[in-house]
C-alpha cells in the first residue's frame, strides 16, 4: 500500500465518523441547519438555475437541503442519497473521493437501476443536467474534502471473458469472501448479509448479483469492474484496488457478470402450461421441469390497501407450469435472502407464496389484491415451516378464509437453497367445489397472479409483494380437425382459382 | 404502378405493418384481424365506388388469369394462394396463445355526484376551490408535492411519467401525466373523482379493470387531494380543461 492510498483510507474513516457526528448534530438542531443555508454564499448563475430544478424534481426524495430526507425517503429502500456527506456510490474516482462532474451527470442522465432514481434524460436537457450538477455540488459539505480535483481511477486493459477468466473470478469470489455478504451463488444471502449497515446506520441489503438489471451503476462488465475498483462509498462494499491487481478485478468482474442473464427477462402476458404425458415430477431438478420456458413476473409492494408495504423484499418470480390429463402444476422460484420457516409456536413470520385465481371466469375480474366483495378469489398458498399448503378464498385484504380440511387438495413441496426458494404446487384440473375452486379447461384463458411474503421483512397479511393479473392457458392438444380442414381449405382454394380462370376466359372471349 | 390494384395492396400492407409493428405495446392479434377486416371492407368500397375504378382494379387480376404472357406469374399465384389459405387454416385450427382482447374505456364519463366520506360532492361544474386563493397557490403546490412523494410517485414516477419503481409489476400501467392525452385534456373535477374513488370506483365500461389505483378518500382529505391536483398540473406544465 503506498502512502497516498493510505491517506485516502484515513480520510475516509475520519469523514465517516465526522459525518455521523454532524448528522446527529443536525437532527438535534434542525433549525440551525436552516440558518446555515440562509447564510450560504451566493450561487453561480448555473447553480441557481439548478436549484430551482432541484427543488421541483429532486427534493421529493433527496430533501430540500440534500440530506436524503425528502418526504419520500422513509418509504424507500434503498434510501435516497444524502449529498451533504459527499459519499457517492457510483464514481470514477478513488474510494473516499468526491465524484467527478461527469459521474454526477451520468447518474442523473441514466438513473440508478434497482432503485427509485429514474434516468432524467427525457425530462431534462443536457444544459439542465449540468445546472443540476452545479447545484448538487454546492450541497456537499466541503469541510471533509480538499479543494484539489478528485483523483480518478486508472482503468487497465479489459480482459475478455473466457472459461479461464471465469474460473479465476470464481476462485477470487471465494478467496476474497465475497460470499460472506453476497452468498455462495450470488443471491445476496451470505451469512453477514443480515448485519449490514450503511454509513448512516441504516440496515442495507447486499446486492443480489444474479439480477444484473438491478445493479445501481449498470451491468456492463466495465461497470462491475469500476465498482470493484472504487467501492460503493457510504455502503459496506469496499474498494479492492489495494487488495487485488487490475487483472484480477477484471476476472472477478467477468465472473460476476456471468451470474446474471444479459438483461432482465421479458414480461409476457400469457403463461402457457405445457402438456406432458405421465406423472408430474415432484422434484424440481427432474428433466421435465428443465424443459420449457421460465416466465418472469415482476412484483411490487402492496400499496393499495392498509396495511401497505412500501419496501418489499421479493421483486420478481420465475414460474413454469405443466399439466397432464389429471393435474396442473407450477414450479415457482424466487430469491429470498433469508429462510424463515418457523417451527410451530415460534413467534416468527414465515416466508410464503400464493398463486391467485378468480373463483369464477367472467368479464369482471376480482380486484388483484385478494379479490373484492362481489368477486372472490381462489388462493393456493404455501407457508414455510412444516411446508403447509392451503386452499383458501378471499374477498379482499383481511377477508381471507381457508377452506375446510375436506376441501384441501393441494400437493407439493418446497426447498430452500443458497438464497432461493423452489416450490412445486399441484392440484387436480377440476374439483367438486365449483363455487370455491377454479376449474381448468385446456385452451381457456384464466387470470392468474402471484403474491409473496418475506418473513424477515415483516411481511404478512396485506403486507406483501404481488403482481397484477396475467393469463394462464393450458395449451390445447392439437386436434384431428386441423389435419382434416387444412387440406380441405387448400383444395377449396385451388377449385376457386380454376373457377375464376374459367369465368375470366369466358368473359374475355365474349368481349372479343 | 399507378394501377388501383397495386395501390390497394400497398395500402393494406402499410396498414398491417403499422398495426403489427408501429404500435407499442403490441395489440392483440384478434384486434389486428378486426382492423384488417375493416380495412378490407373500406378498400372494397373505395375500388367499387364506380365502374371505371372497379375495372381498373380487376384488370391486372383478369390479365393474370387469362393472358398467355403471364402464364408463369399465374402458375406462381396458383401455387402460392392455396398454400397461404392452408397455412391460415392450420394457424386458426392450432391451439393459439393470443389473450382475449381487453377493450376498456380509459376515460369513462364521470358521475355527476360522488359521496366523499359521506359528504355529497357535485362533480359536474366543480372547480378546484383552492385556486381562489391565488396568492397561496405556491404553498399549496409545495404541500401537494409532499403528498405526491409520500403516496403517488411509487407508481406514477418522480417525473410524473407513469414510470415509478413499482410500475413494471402493474398492468394497465399507471397514468403518465406528461402525456397530453391524460390530465391536460381533463377537468380538475375529473381528477378529483378518479383520485377519491380509485380503480374500485370505475364504472362498468372500464372493466375488466386491473387498476391498482387506491381510493384515496380513505387516506387523504378533500383539501389534500385538491393540493395534489394543483401540484400535478404545475409539475406537468399543463393547465386543466375548464367547464365551457
Amino acid at each position: 500500500m503506498d502512502g497516498e492510498t493510505a491517506m485516502y483510507k484515513i480520510k475516509d474513516i475520519m469523514k465517516t465518523s465526522i459525518s455521523v457526528l454532524m448528522l446527529s448534530g443536525l437532527l438535534v438542531a434542525g433549525s440551525l441547519a436552516d440558518a446555515q443555508t440562509e447564510k450560504a454564499p451566493a450561487l453561480s448563475q448555473e447553480a441557481e438555475a439548478g436549484r430551482s430544478l432541484y427543488n421541483d424534481w429532486c427534493a421529493g426524495c433527496h430533501g430540500a437541503d440534500g440530506l436524503g430526507d425528502g418526504p419520500a425517503a422513509d418509504y424507500l429502500d434503498p434510501r435516497p442519497r444524502n449529498f451533504v456527506d459527499g459519499a457517492f456510490k457510483i464514481r470514477n474516482t478513488v474510494s473516499g473521493e468526491l465524484p467527478t462532474d461527469e459521474d454526477i451527470f451520468k447518474m442523473i442522465d441514466v438513473g440508478m437501476p434497482g432503485s427509485s432514481m429514474p434516468g432524467w434524460k427525457k425530462q431534462f436537457s443536457e444544459k439542465q443536467i449540468h445546472q443540476l450538477v452545479a447545484y448538487i455540488k454546492t450541497l456537499i459539505d466541503m469541510e471533509f474534502f480538499g479543494e484539489e480535483i478528485p483523483e480518478k481511477i486508472t482503468v487497465g486493459e479489459p480482459l475478455p471473458s473466457s472459461a479461464e477468466s471465469l474460473a479465476k473470478g470464481k476462485e477470487l469470489y471465494r478467496k476474497l469472501k465475497c460470499w460472506e455478504c453476497h452468498g455462495e451463488e450470488g443471491r445476496g444471502d451470505g451469512p453477514s448479509a443480515p448485519t449490514l449497515k450503511d454509513d448512516w446506520g441504516n440496515p442495507i441489503i447486499s446486492a443480489d448479483i444474479t439480477k444484473g438489471w438491478t445493479f445501481r451503476g449498470g451491468s456492463h462488465t466495465f461497470d462491475i469492474y469500476r465498482t470493484f475498483t472504487t467501492g460503493l462509498d457510504g455502503t459496506p462494499m469496499p474498494s479492492y484496488i489495494d487488495t487485488i491487481g487490475d487483472e484480477d478485478r477484471w476476472h472477478l468482474s467477468n465472473y460476476v457478470k456471468s451470474l446474471s442473464p444479459l438483461e432482465m427477462p421479458p414480461v409476457k402476458t400469457v403463461l402457457t402450461s405445457r402438456r406432458i404425458k405421465g406423472e408430474i415430477p415432484g422434484n424440481p431438478d427432474d428433466p421435465i421441469w428443465r424443459q420449457g420456458e421460465d416466465y418472469f413476473f415482476p412484483l411490487a409492494g402492496q400499496i393499495v390497501f392498509e396495511p401497505k408495504l412500501y419496501t418489499p423484499s421479493i421483486d420478481s418470480i420465475l414460474i413454469k407450469s405443466v399439466y397432464n390429463d389429471k393435474e396442473v402444476a407450477f414450479l415457482i422460484t424466487w430469491n429470498d435472502r433469508t429462510r424463515n420457516a418457523p417451527e410451530k409456536g415460534k413467534d416468527e413470520l414465515p416466508d410464503s407464496m400464493a398463486v391467485q385465481f378468480p373463483v369464477e371466469l367472467k368479464d369482471e375480474r376480482p380486484h388483484f389484491v385478494l379479490g373484492d366483495a362481489g368477486n372472490p378469489v381462489n388462493l393456493w398458498k404455501w407457508k414455510a415451516g412444516g411446508d403447509t399448503l392451503e386452499e383458501a378464498n378471499a374477498r379482499g385484504v383481511g377477508k381471507y378464509f381457508p377452506q375446510g380440511p375436506e376441501s384441501q387438495g393441494l400437493k407439493g413441496d418446497a426447498a430452500y437453497m443458497h438464497g432461493r426458494w423452489k416450490l412445486i404446487v399441484k392440484r387436480s384440473l377440476t374439483t367438486e367445489e365449483e363455487n370455491n375452486d377454479i376449474q381448468f379447461v385446456p385452451g381457456e384463458f384464466i387470470p392468474i397472479s402471484f403474491l409473496a411474503w418475506d418473513g424477515s421483512n415483516n411481511e404478512a397479511g396485506g403486507k406483501m409483494s404481488l403482481s397484477s393479473w396475467y393469463y394462464l392457458v393450458l395449451e390445447k392438444p392439437v386436434t384431428a380437425r386441423a389435419f382434416i380442414f387444412t387440406p380441405l381449405a387448400i383444395l377449396g382454394a385451388v377449385g376457386l382459382e380454376f373457377l375464376a380462370m374459367r369465368r375470366a376466359r369466358r368473359g374475355a372471349r365474349s368481349r372479343n | 404502378m399507378r394501377s388501383k390494384f397495386v395501390q390497394v395492396v400497398l395500402i393494406a400492407v402499410v396498414i398491417f405493418l403499422f398495426l403489427k409493428l408501429g404500435i407499442r405495446p403490441p395489440i392483440p392479434g384478434s384486434l389486428i384481424t378486426l382492423f384488417m377486416a375493416i380495412t378490407a371492407l373500406t378498400l372494397f368500397i373505395y375500388v367499387s365506388s364506380d365502374e371505371e375504378s372497379w375495372q381498373d382494379f380487376i384488370r391486372p387480376i383478369l390479365a393474370t388469369l387469362v393472358e398467355e404472357k403471364r402464364a408463369r406469374l399465374r402458375l406462381i399465384v396458383f401455387i402460392v394462394f392455396p398454400l397461404l389459405v392452408g397455412w391460415g387454416t392450420l394457424k386458426v385450427m392450432m391451439p393459439g396463445v393470443d389473450p382475449p382482447a381487453e377493450l376498456r374505456v380509459i376515460h369513462p364519463a364521470p358521475p355527476s355526484n360522488i359521496q366523499f366520506r359521506g359528504k355529497n360532492i357535485k362533480i359536474e361544474g366543480l372547480v378546484n376551490p383552492l385556486r381562489e386563493n391565488g396568492e397561496e397557490a405556491s404553498g399549496y403546490i409545495k404541500e401537494g408535492m409532499e403528498i405526491y412523494f409520500k403516496n403517488c410517485f411509487f407508481c406514477h414516477g418522480d417525473a410524473l411519467d407513469g414510470n415509478g419503481h413499482f410500475t413494471l409489476a402493474l398492468n394497465p400501467p399507471p397514468a403518465d401525466f406528461t402525456d397530453t392525452g391524460t390530465i391536460a385534456q381533463l377537468q380538475e373535477s375529473y381528477l378529483f373523482w378518479r383520485i377519491a374513488k380509485g380503480g374500485i370506483g370505475l364504472p362498468r365500461q372500464s372493466k375488466p379493470w386491473n387498476s391498482a389505483m387506491p381510493a384515496w378518500e380513505e387516506n387523504l382529505t378533500e383539501d389534500a387531494i385538491w393540493k395534489t391536483i394543483m401540484y400535478l398540473y404545475h409539475a406537468a406544465g399543463v393547465s386543466p380543461r375548464t367547464w365551457e
